[in-house]
């Protein structure tokens, strides 16, 4: 070929060459996306609501009487057989061995002693006095009556005999009034007392009732106690039930027998209970974001084995997903792929490296994915969370 | 003036056929008759030269004879197409296929050597001789790789020439071909008109205001005033080499 | 001649309208903000805590450096508009009853200040009331401290405080959903039980003053009463943004003009060259008679400023029109009542100077070789051009072209510097085509990286307190909503050595589905389950390394300064954070599983429902669409971004037309006379067009993928230019900025070429014949 037409030739070969990666500049490029596969498989829909953990018999041990508790050695979590002693209690004591209160009461003894004596002496000089006027008396009364002194005097003398005998009187009551203070002196001294010896046979001991562990103690060191005072709180870890307040329109979903999975307990393994009981009274409460709802309590219990559980404690919190519907081989799709159109749902099918719009019919669905009711087949890819950049027909490409 | 026959016009074989021609055109606000009615021919394989002062319209007629300018009346007849009804891309094939063409002042490609100013016109030419054929005509074989820029006034016009003929055209139209150059050189540059006309019968038209050039060609034909004034017949035709200015 | 002094001055023109619109609107701004700011006392110094008793203000006012001080209430509140079914949160702000603030005044553009009397009237913003059409005596309802209360309308206002309106975490303003609104200080008072009380102050220093000394002083004093730790105004957000912008512009002032006045030198070159070539003679006549060097210089200098006056003229004229049109581009996004338009002395003197100096400095070489020559010399003919064989051949291809393509490669390597300089030119057109498209290309970047790949919730709703955890159940279990992840925003300090950085750290949930970091390959970056992620700019900032221990300083809670591991680096765009797990994070506070907010995939068709839920649920402060803020984004940025790409269009348009058909002409010119001949010769009109435009084509090409090279240099310069803490540009170019790139100079440089073809066609072939070269 002549360098004329190998020119021309190349020319319009550069210049078409230039004009199509123009237009390849301008086309629209594949878009990268995220595929998803619709597939069988277990499929589980769940309400999800707070729990905490609860002893079912929680066993108050408190003060049978009251007294003096001695130092409780046990500690929260330590294992307690049924009868094991938990407290002892000894007799209530008498107040502090305090020396100055021990004083005055010896004082007050002394006094006392001091008190009686004197009027001990007051009552021998109203006794003598008495017995004197007595004798007078006598000697006047005989005078009298013979005439020797005059009505007067003996009436004077008469007088005064029946004033020294009411002295005499009083004084002796006075010496009973003393002698029964130095008595209670000498009781209120036995209270400051030197410490007795208590015998064995005075404490009283406060037994386990059931097996289980301590899970709460009120009081740890000595001290008096009321009767009733709260002491410590047995319970059995086996007996942990768990407590949601679950939504009324959710409780409404859950009923006894009711699946439950445990999760974010604290350990990695999820934990499965039953549902117990649904109780059938709401209450009102305040939510977490302020608004008024009405609850209701759900609880459950735990059937996992005792021993992937055994470090939950009491009032723990976790996470109840209380599975009110389950499927097995359940055609479904990850929810990431469905945006609504119109009224009803829709993916963007992955076809021949194309996207397509298809209308599909959803069933259950959970917060993560959805039952494929029609639509889509097992298999099928779909587009994850597609964006504004995705239309029926786009070319796509799986995002490395 | 006697219209005699020279050989050509014997074989009555007519390359050119001029009838009344006239062309007019404007310079601002003048009008210039620069032809009024020329009549002539131009017989196959003969030389000829166009002879007048500036301004009786030989350039003109030149122009019109090589399909470079349009008439403004007449008749000009290449063989058997009508030239004045030529629309642009037909008079620049007949240009390109059937014309070659001697300029006054060379008009080389100044970044092309020799060899490869010819080749411009034999590439597009239909059937060519070869650029080293041609510039062995006019004698510039071992010149043949240099630039325009390095050749001298006489040498630059042979390339000029070699390259008019390179295309085996069938007229070739020198348009004051030694205006621009000594005696000296302008004799070697005649003598490779010559020879051409001689060995490929060329028909040639010269056009020269050089009186002493007239002695080498076949007929004379003399311009005045926009008309062919005479025509005259060289009964022996003088070589270049006798010629003398 | 006219030809190519009409392409010259396009392209000084478009040289100096640049240069005039960018500074001229810069300065505007800056002016215009300046007296803004004056005007209406924007305060130097911010604030905002829990709350503190009146009194307080004294002990403020003691501080040494500060000169006035003001008191105010602030809120967060959430608004109902009917009509509007979608979240709109405002920012209320407390004035002197019956007063106007003394400082951060408002400016009131229409309407009154609150009547004193009545607790239920507002001032609201501009930009917000132009978005929902609002005017006085309209009414909408917003809930102030839980509280329902229907708001009228008495006035619409500006503030220098607002010039600039966004939420923190946001992407780009959103007039319909957020606003100011400002209120008498009693009402707002007894609504948040703040009688006596304040929860933010506002202060004007004295000139002397030294700001990072007041504000500690500030933080001691209200420490205790919860400040959240105090800021200029450098680190106000208005304030702030709009200093970004004016960086931008001097950057760009910098940049484009540059370019042209570059081309113009050239091209000025090229034609002077010619021209005082094609007069040699009429130099040397004038020589002859006695004339100096001096005076030819002059002469032809006088003709250089001639030829670009024009474009000097029309330039400035332009760059002041279009510097209005960039204004008032810029005032429907920044908020003055007015903008002052300032045209300073300084740049048309710069622009003229810049101009003639860089045309004198493109011709000088020529005017002083032709005034050099001696008269004699210079009356003889120039010597013809030395041709050499061309490298093509030399490489052996020269039997497989033709002598046309001969040439052509010939005439290009003849003047090898002319040739460079002509590739550049229009290279430099194809990179300013190249630079326009890379910013729609980064911001579309930008957008798909920071919304969409790195977030896939539908949207999020954020509280007014930290709120427990057990708040996602709840969501979760609204109607309409159909999956919920929660997360935590604190504000910190981060601390490296004398190195600080104040921002926010993230506490997410790990094995989140909603969000992710990613690393500078797009891809996904696993929360670790202890330890700090940080904003790779950030880590830069900070002088950290991944592996390295930070100091991080809680201003919220505790007030505690605890040690984290930097663990891994994410590459972000927008904004500089610290990620951390959620959990992590609240036992690292020493506070229960709290929350701030949370992240909600919605099913689309109950999302109005569920706006409507969230505006009565208390806790809630305020919703966010994600889309919304895509789609708000562009809205915003439409009207700029199309400005600025018609005008980078047109100037390349410009330049490469310029050049090229420069080029021609100037070719035309020297090979008319040959390419005549070889129309005598044969040669067709295509055929000729071939030699001149042949050489114009193959320059234009090869100047393309040039351009490319040298559009991506000025691209990454661009990037690293704008780079800040704010945002940094990803260095991307679409496929079709590159496409378009070419398109626009092929398509200028083939008109330019058609319009010497067209000259071409109409050679006069009988001149050719008759003169010498």
């Amino acid at each position: 070929m002549d360098n004329l037409m190998r020119r021309k030739l190349m020319v319009a070969g550069f210049s078409l060459l230039v004009i199509l990666l123009i237009i390849y500049g301008f086309l629209p490029k594949r878009q990268d996306v995220d595929l998803v596969s619709v597939h069988r498989g277990d499929f589980q829909v769940t309400i999800e609501e707070e729990g905490r953990t609860r002893l079912k018999q929680r066993y108050t041990v408190s003060s049978p009487s009251a007294g003096y508790m001695r130092r409780v050695d046990l500690k929260v979590g330590d294992a307690v057989k049924k009868g094991q002693p938990l407290v002892v209690l000894e007799p209530l004591r008498s107040q502090a061995l305090d020396p100055r209160s021990r004083a005055q009461a010896q004082l007050g003894v002394s006094a006392a002693q001091a008190a009686l004596e004197a009027a001990v002496e007051k009552e021998r000089a109203a006794a003598s006095d008495a017995e004197y006027v007595e004798k007078r008396l006598e000697r006047m009364s005989t005078l009298f009556s013979k005439g020797y002194i005059a009505k007067d005097q003996f009436e004077q003398t008469e007088t005064e005999a029946k004033k020294t005998r009411a002295y005499h009187l009083s004084s002796k009551a006075a010496v009973n009034m003393a002698r029964a203070d130095l008595e209670k002196a000498k009781t209120n001294l036995l209270n400051y007392g030197v410490p007795q010896n208590i015998g064995e046979h005075n404490l009283i001991y406060v037994s386990s009732p059931v097996n289980g562990s301590v899970f709460r103690l009120y009081r740890e060191s000595e001290g008096s106690l009321n009767v009733g005072e709260p002491l410590m709180d047995i319970g059995n870890q086996k007996d942990l039930e768990i407590r949601a307040e679950v939504l009324s329109s959710d409780a409404v979903k859950i009923k006894a027998g009711t699946r439950v999975l445990f999760k974010r307990w604290g350990l990695d393994e999820n934990l499965t209970g039953v549902v117990r009981v649904v109780e059938p009274a709401g209450f009102t409460k305040i939510s977490s974001l302020g608004v008024e709802e009405q609850r209701v309590l759900v609880i459950a219990d735990i059937t996992s084995e005792q021993e992937k559980w055994q470090a939950l404690g009491d009032g723990y919190r976790l996470e109840a997903h209380f599975i009110i519907w389950e499927g097995k081989n359940i055609l479904q799709l990850p929810a990431s792929a469905l945006f609504r159109s119109g009224s009803d749902w829709a993916v963007f099918a992955a076809e021949k490296g194309k996207a397509r719009r298809r209308i599909v019919e959803i069933g259950h669905r959970n917060g993560l994915a959805a039952e494929v009711i029609s639509g889509l087949m097992e298999g099928e890819k779909v587009i994850a969370y597609p964006d504004d950049a995705i239309n029926d027909g786009t070319r796509i490409k799986q995002r490395k | 003036m006697t219209k005699k026959k020279t050989r050509a016009e014997d074989t009555a074989k007519i390359v050119f056929h001029v009838e009344d021609l006239t062309k007019t055109y404007h310079m601002g606000e003048v009008q210039v008759h620069a032809l009024r009615g020329a009549n002539m021919e131009l017989y196959e394989g003969e030389m000829v030269i166009l002879l007048g002062p500036s301004g009786s319209g030989k350039s003109t007629l030149l122009n019109i004879l090589g399909g470079l300018d349009t008439a403004t009346s007449g008749l000009v007849v290449y063989r058997d197409k009508d030239l004045t009804k030529a629309n642009e891309q037909e008079l620049t094939e007949y240009r390109r296929f059937h014309v070659g063409f001697v300029f006054q002042f060379y008009n080389l490609i100044s970044s092309l050597t020799a060899r490869e100013n010819v080749a411009v016109v034999t590439e597009i030419s239909k059937n060519p001789m070869s650029p080293d054929d041609a510039l062995e005509l006019v004698g510039l074989t071992e010149r043949m790789d240099h630039f325009p820029a390095q050749l001298s006034g006489g040498e630059q016009q042979r390339v000029a020439i070699a390259r008019a003929i390179s295309k085996n055209p069938q007229v070739l139209l020198c348009d004051e071909p030694t205006g621009a150059l000594d005696s000296e050189t302008g004799i070697v540059v005649l003598e490779a008109l010559e020879r051409i006309n001689r060995e490929l019968g060329t028909a040639t038209a010269i056009i020269t205001h050089n009186v002493d050039i007239a002695g080498m060609s076949d007929r004379v034909i003399h311009l005045s005033n926009g008309v062919i004034s005479e025509v005259n017949i060289n009964k022996t035709k003088k070589s270049p080499g006798e010629l003398h200015w | 001649m006219k030809g190519q002094v009409f392409a010259i001055t396009l392209v000084v023109m478009s040289g100096v309208a640049t240069f005039v619109m960018f500074i001229s609107t810069m300065d505007s701004l800056e002016y215009t903000r300046t007296k803004f700011y004056r005007d209406y006392n924007f305060a130097d110094a911010f604030v905002h805590l829990r709350r503190a008793p009146e009194s307080l203000i004294e002990k403020i006012k003691d501080i040494e450096g500060i000169r006035q001080a003001e008191t105010r209430v602030v809120a967060q509140v959430k608004l109902d508009i009917s009509g509007f079914n979608e979240p709109v949160n405002a920012r209320v702000i407390s004035i002197p009853d019956g007063g106007k603030p003394l400082l951060n005044g408002i400016y009131i553009r229409k309407g009154s200040l609150p009547d004193p009397a009545k607790d239920n009237e507002v001032v609201i913003s501009e930009n917000f009331a132009q978005a929902h059409n609002f005017n006085i005596g309209d009414q909408f309802a917003a809930i102030i401290s839980g509280k329902w209360k229907k708001m009228t309308i008495c006035g619409i206002a500006l503030s220098p405080e607002f010039v600039l309106l966004m939420k923190p975490e946001a992407m780009s303003p959103d007039f319909k959903r957020y606003g100011v609104l400002w209120m008498n200080r009693k009402a707002l008072s007894e609504a948040y039980n703040m009688d006596g009380a304040f929860n933010s102050v506002v202060l004007t220093l004295q000139p002397q003053a030294r700001l990072s000394d007041v504000l500690r002083a500030i933080d001691n004093v209200v420490g205790k009463y919860g400040g959240f730790g105090a800021y200029g105004r450098k680190d106000q957000i208005s304030h702030r943004l709009l200093s970004e912008e004016f960086k931008q512009l001097k950057t760009s002032s910098k940049i484009f003009p540059s370019i042209f006045i570059f081309v113009s030198a050239f091209l000025l070159n090229v034609v002077m060259s010619r021209t005082i070539n094609t007069q040699r003679e009429q130099i040397a006549a004038l020589k002859a008679f006695g004339y100096g060097n001096y005076d030819i210089g002059v002469h032809y200098a006088k003709l250089v400023v001639l030829i670009i006056a024009a474009g000097l003229i029309s330039g400035i004229g332009c760059g002041i029109w279009f510097g209005h049109i960039l204004g008032d581009i810029y005032m429907a996004v920044y908020r003055f009542p007015y903008l002052v338009y300032i045209l300073k002395p300084w740049v048309i003197i710069a622009a003229v100077f810049v101009s003639v100096f860089s045309a004198m400095a493109g011709t000088l070489h020529t005017l002083w070789r032709a005034a050099k020559q001696p008269p004699a010399e210079a009356m003889r003919p120039e010597p013809p051009a030395q041709y050499k064989v061309s490298l093509i051949e030399k490489i052996g291809l020269g039997k497989k072209i033709t002598q046309p393509s001969k040439i052509i490669m010939r005439n290009m390597e003849r003047k090898p510097i002319r040739t460079f300089l002509s590739i550049i030119g229009i290279s430099l057109a194809c990179g300013t085509m190249i630079a326009s498209g890379f910013f729609k290309d980064a911001v579309d970047y930008m957008i798909k990286v920071q919304f969409v790949l790195s977030q896939k919730e539908d949207m999020s709703v954020s509280f007014f307190d930290l709120t427990s955890r057990r708040a996602a159940y709840e969501l979760q279990q609204i109607d309409g909503v159909q999956y919920v992840e929660t997360y935590r925003i604190v504000p910190v300090k981060f601390i490296n050595g004398h190195r600080s950085y104040k921002t926010v750290i993230k506490g997410m949930e790990p094995d989140s589905r909603l969000q992710f970091l990613l690393d500078t390959n797009l891809n996904k970056v696993t929360l670790p389950s202890s330890g700090l992620m940080l904003t790779d700019h950030l880590a830069k900032i900070l002088k950290v390394r991944p592996g390295d221990k930070l100091t991080v300083e809680f201003l919220e809670g505790s007030r505690a300064t605890r040690e984290v591991t930097v663990v891994a680096l994410v590459k972000q765009y927008l904004g500089v954070t610290g990620y951390m797990d959620l959990s992590s994070l609240n036992r690292l506070m020493n506070t229960g599983d709290s929350i701030s907010g949370a992240y909600l995939v919605t099913d689309k068709n109950k999302q109005e429902k569920l706006f409507l839920e969230f505006i009565k649920t208390p806790r809630v402060s305020g919703t966010v669409v994600r889309a919304n803020e895509i789609t708000n984004f562009y809205e915003i940025q439409a009207k700029g971004m199309l400005f600025f790409t018609f005008i980078a269009t047109l100037m390349a348009c410009f330049i490469s037309f310029g050049v090229v058909y420069n080029n021609a002409r100037i070719a035309f010119s020297e090979r008319s006379r040959e390419l005549s001949s070889l129309r005598v010769l044969g040669y067709t009109r295509g055929e000729i067009s071939y030699i001149l435009l042949g050489e114009l084509a193959l320059i234009t090409f090869i100047a393309i993928p040039v351009g490319f090279v040298l559009g991506y240099w000025l691209c990454a310069y661009l990037a690293y230019a704008l780079a800040s803490d704010l945002f940094r540009v990803p260095l991307t170019i679409s496929s079709k900025t590159f496409s378009m790139a070419a398109l626009v100079v092929l398509v200028s440089a083939s008109v330019s070429g058609l319009i010497v073809r067209h000259k071409l066609d109409h050679l006069d072939l009988v001149e050719v014949l008759k003169t010498r070269e």
